[in-house]
C-alpha cells in the first residue's frame, strides 16, 4: 500500500478522511432517492375515507415483516436463512460495544451491548448464512436466472463488513490498525454503494409498507 | 520509607484478576510432573506475566513456605526459598543496592546455581595452593 | 579498554560463576527472552565485548534520557560500567563544547564500523538551522556518525517515527531515522518515551548477541512490541465480558472494568507496558486508571483523541453529514419536481383511447392490407 506509509497511516484516514466521504456519500445518497419518492406524490384522492391512514400503515409495516406462511411453505430455506442472516447482522451491528459508542458519539443515543463471545457466535452463524444464501443463489435455476451482478456485488459488501469485523476482532490480520482499518474500508464501502443499489430497501420497505396499509386502511380494508 | 517496594499493595477488589494465577498454577503442575518422571527442570520469568496488583503476592501465598531457604550473596544477596510444594523454587535475586533484579519460579531438585561451579572450584583450587 | 569481554571485567571485579550465572539470569529475563536462554546468554557473554556507543539528541525533549536514567536493572551507571562505553552523550556527560564533540570523533575513529548509534528526537529538514548541536545541523551530524556505525538504535517515537515535532503541521519539516537512513540495520524502539527496561534490554540484546533482534514490520524488536497491549492487559476480560467504564470516577472505574470506551488505544499498540511496567514494576498507565494513548505507533499524534474510543470515527463527519444533508435535499428536492414534471408530460401525452379507435385502426390495417 504505496500511498500509506504504515498500518496507522491508513487507519487515521479509514477513521478520518474515509469515514466522512463515505457517510456523505450515503446521507446525500439517501435523501436524493427518499425524496425523489416522497416529492412524486399522488393525486388527491376525493374519495370520502372509510378509515384511517397511521394506525394501518404501522399495523403493515410490522405485519408485512413477519413470516407469511404460505411464503415459508413454498421456499423455507429462503425465509428462515434471510431471517437468520438480517437478525444476525443486526446484532452485530448494533450491540457490539465499539459499535455502540459509535452511535452515541454521532447520535447521542446508546444502550447496552452483548458480551464479546455472544457476537462472536452471531457473526459467525450470520457468515454462515450467508454463505448458504448466496449458494442457493447460485445453483438454485430460477434464482441464478434472475440474479444480475448488483445481486452480487451486494452480497460481496453485505459479505466483507462481517469478514474483517471477525478478522479484526480475533486480530487475524496483523497488525491490528490494518485489520481495523480494512474492517472501517469495507463498511465505508457498503455506506457509498448502499443509495445506488437494492440496499435501499432498508429504508424503502417502510415507506413502501407504511403506503399499503394506509391506502387500505383508507379504504376499510384489512391488508 | 526506602524504596517503591515498600509501599504495601492492598487488594480491595479481589475480583479484578487477570486469570494468571490459575495458568501459572497449571504450568507449575505439570512442570512438576515432568520434573518427577524426566528431571526435566523448568523456571518461570515472573517479571514477564501481566499482573494486577497483588496477584504476585497471592501466588506467593498460594505456593506457601516450604523447609528449605538459601541465602546466597553473589554480586547482591539471592534468596531460594523451598516452597511447601516440594520442589518448586522461589527464587529472588537483588543487586548491590538491594533492588529486586529478577524473580523466577523453578522446578527442580535442587536450583542449578546452588551447586559449585566448576570455574569457581578451579580458582578455590589455585588459592587454597598458595596456602599450602 | 573496550576490548576487554563482559566476563574478564566481572572476573577482575571480583565475580564469581554464581554472579555470573544470575547476572545472565537477570539479564535474560530483560531481554525478555524464555529463562531456558540462560545458558545460551552466558556461552554469548563470554565471548561479548562492550560496543563502543554514540548517543545522538536530536528534536526532543529529554524524556527518553530521562527514562533511560530510572532503568534500575541494570542501572544506568551499571550500563555505562559494564556494558557500554558510552562515548558521547550530550545530556549526561560530564564534557561540553570541543572536548564533547572531540570524544565523538575520536570514538568513531577508533572503533570505525563497530560502534552503535543511538539516536533519540527527530530531524528538521526544512532548515538545517532549526537544530544544531556545537553548529553542525542534526541532519550533518546524524549521516556523518552513522557512516561507519555497525546499527542504529532510533530510541523513543520521535527519532523512530517523526513523533511530536512530526505532528501536523509539522513545521520543522521533521523526519525519523530511518528516513535518512536506509541502509544500516535500525532498531525502533519507541515510545514517548519507551520503558526504560526496554531501552536497556535492546541495548543488551546487541551487547549479547551481536546482532539486532527479530523486528516487526515497523522495524520495533518482536521480544518487546510483538503483542498489543490489549492482548497482555489485565483488564481484558471485562473487555470480553462487555464491562467497560463510562466515566474516569463511575463505578466501573473504581472496579477495574476495561476503558475502551475512554478511549483507551491498547488494541492498536504494540508495546511492553503491561508487562514490564514502569516505576520499578509499580504499575503502568492501565493499572493507574487511564487508557493507553499509543505513544508507541507512528503519528500516534495525529489519530485523534486520546479519549475517543477506537471505534469513533476521528474526522469531522458532523460536517460533512452536514453537508450531505444540504446537497441531499437540495439535488432530491430538484430531481423529486423532475420526477413530477416527467410524470405530467407523460400524462399530458396520453391520449383517451376508445374501443372505436380499435374498431378503426382495425379497418385501417385491413385496408392497408
Amino acid at each position: 500500500m504505496d500511498i500509506f506509509n504504515n498500518a496507522n497511516d491508513f487507519l487515521i484516514w479509514t477513521r478520518g478522511t474515509g469515514f466522512n466521504i463515505a457517510i456523505a456519500i450515503f446521507i446525500f445518497g439517501v435523501l436524493i432517492r427518499v425524496l425523489e419518492i416522497l416529492l412524486l406524490g399522488r393525486k388527491a384522492d376525493y374519495s370520502e375515507p372509510r378509515g384511517t391512514q397511521w394506525g394501518p400503515g404501522l399495523k403493515t409495516i410490522i405485519s408485512r415483516s413477519l413470516v407469511d406462511k404460505g411464503t415459508l411453505n413454498r421456499s423455507p430455506f429462503v425465509v428462515v436463512v434471510g431471517y437468520i442472516w438480517h437478525i444476525g447482522f443486526f446484532i452485530c451491528l448494533l450491540l457490539f460495544v465499539p459499535h455502540i459508542e459509535l452511535i452515541n458519539a454521532s447520535l447521542g443515543i446508546k444502550w447496552p451491548g452483548l458480551p464479546s463471545p455472544v457476537l462472536d457466535a452471531a457473526a459467525a452463524v450470520t457468515m454462515f448464512s450467508m454463505l448458504a444464501i448466496l449458494w442457493h443463489r447460485m445453483t438454485h435455476p430460477v434464482m441464478k436466472f434472475l440474479s444480475t451482478y448488483e445481486d452480487y456485488l451486494v452480497w460481496l459488501l453485505s459479505f466483507l463488513p462481517l469478514l474483517s469485523g471477525y478478522i479484526a476482532y480475533h486480530r487475524m490480520i496483523n497488525p491490528y490498525p490494518m485489520a481495523l482499518g480494512l474492517h472501517l474500508l469495507t463498511v465505508e464501502l457498503l455506506l457509498v454503494v448502499f443509495p445506488f443499489t437494492k440496499l435501499m430497501h432498508a429504508f424503502t420497505l417502510f415507506l413502501a409498507r407504511w403506503y399499503t396499509g394506509a391506502m387500505m386502511g383508507r379504504k376499510g380494508v384489512e391488508s | 520509607m526506602q524504596d517503591l517496594s515498600d509501599i504495601k499493595i492492598i487488594v480491595d477488589d479481589p475480583a479484578v484478576q487477570s486469570g494468571n494465577l490459575q495458568s501459572i498454577v497449571t504450568e507449575i503442575y505439570h512442570a512438576l510432573k515432568k520434573l518427577l518422571a524426566k528431571k526435566n527442570i523448568h523456571r518461570i520469568d515472573l517479571r514477564a506475566m501481566p499482573w494486577t496488583a497483588g496477584e504476585e503476592q497471592q501466588l506467593e501465598q498460594i505456593l506457601g513456605v516450604g523447609e528449605v531457604k538459601i541465602e546466597m550473596n553473589a554480586m547482591g544477596k539471592s534468596i531460594f526459598q523451598e516452597t511447601s510444594y516440594s520442589g518448586v523454587w522461589w527464587i529472588s535475586h537483588y543487586n548491590d543496592e538491594g533492588d529486586v533484579i529478577s524473580r523466577l519460579i523453578e522446578i527442580s531438585y535442587l536450583p542449578d546455581m546452588i551447586f559449585a561451579q566448576q570455574e569457581d572450584i578451579k580458582s578455590a583450587l589455585e588459592r587454597l595452593k598458595n596456602n599450602l | 579498554m573496550n576490548r576487554q569481554t563482559l566476563l574478564e571485567m566481572l572476573q577482575q571485579q571480583g565475580v564469581t560463576r554464581r554472579g555470573f550465572l544470575k547476572y545472565c539470569t537477570a539479564l535474560t529475563s530483560l531481554m525478555a527472552l524464555p529463562p531456558s536462554m540462560v545458558s545460551a546468554v552466558a556461552e554469548a557473554l563470554e565471548t561479548a565485548r562492550r560496543p563502543s556507543v554514540i548517543w545522538l539528541s536530536f528534536q526532543e525533549c529529554t524524556g527518553c534520557t530521562e527514562s533511560l536514567t530510572r532503568s534500575y536493572s541494570p542501572t544506568i551507571e551499571g550500563l555505562i560500567f559494564d556494558h557500554i562505553s558510552l562515548d558521547y552523550h550530550h545530556t549526561l556527560q560530564a564534557a561540553s563544547g570541543t572536548a564533547a564533540e572531540l570524544a565523538r570523533e575520536q570514538a568513531m575513529h577508533e572503533n570505525k564500523g563497530k560502534y552503535l548509534v543511538v539516536v533519540d528526537g527527530s530531524i528538521p529538514l526544512d532548515n538545517p538551522g532549526f537544530s544544531t548541536i556545537a553548529g553542525i545541523s542534526n541532519v550533518a551530524m546524524l549521516k556523518e556518525t552513522v557512516a561507519n556505525a555497525v546499527a542504529v538504535i532510533a530510541v523513543g517515537t520521535c527519532a523512530a517515527y517523526g513523533g511530536l515535532p512530526h505532528a501536523a503541521p509539522n513545521p520543522t519539516g521533521a523526519v525519523s531515522v530511518s528516513d535518512l537512513v536506509p541502509d544500516k540495520p535500525l532498531i525502533n524502539v519507541p515510545g514517548c518515551p519507551p520503558v526504560p527496561s526496554v531501552i536497556t534490554g535492546v541495548l543488551a540484546h546487541f551487547l549479547t548477541f551481536g546482532a539486532i533482534p527479530e523486528l516487526d514490520e515497523l522495524g520495533r524488536p518482536k521480544v518487546f512490541y510483538g503483542q498489543s497491549i490489549h492482548d497482555r492487559c489485565y483488564r481484558r476480560s471485562f473487555y470480553d465480558k462487555g464491562l467497560f467504564a463510562e466515566s474516569f470516577d463511575d463505578e466501573g472505574a473504581k472496579k477495574g472494568w476495561c476503558l475502551y470506551r475512554l478511549g483507551c488505544k491498547g488494541p492498536m499498540t504494540y508495546n511492553a507496558c503491561a508487562t514490564l511496567k514502569w516505576n520499578q514494576e509499580t504499575s503502568w498507565p492501565v493499572e493507574s486508571g487511564h487508557g493507553c494513548l499509543g505513544c508507541s505507533e507512528p503519528n500516534f499524534w495525529d489519530a485523534g483523541s486520546f479519549y475517543k474510543a477506537l471505534s469513533i470515527p476521528d474526522g469531522d463527519y458532523a460536517r460533512a453529514a452536514g453537508y450531505a444533508v444540504a446537497a441531499g435535499v437540495g439535488i432530491g428536492a430538484v430531481a423529486g419536481l423532475l420526477n413530477k414534471n416527467t410524470k405530467a408530460n407523460a400524462v399530458a401525452k396520453h391520449s383517451s383511447v376508445s374501443v372505436d379507435d380499435f374498431a378503426v385502426n382495425k379497418n385501417n390495417n385491413n385496408e392497408g392490407a
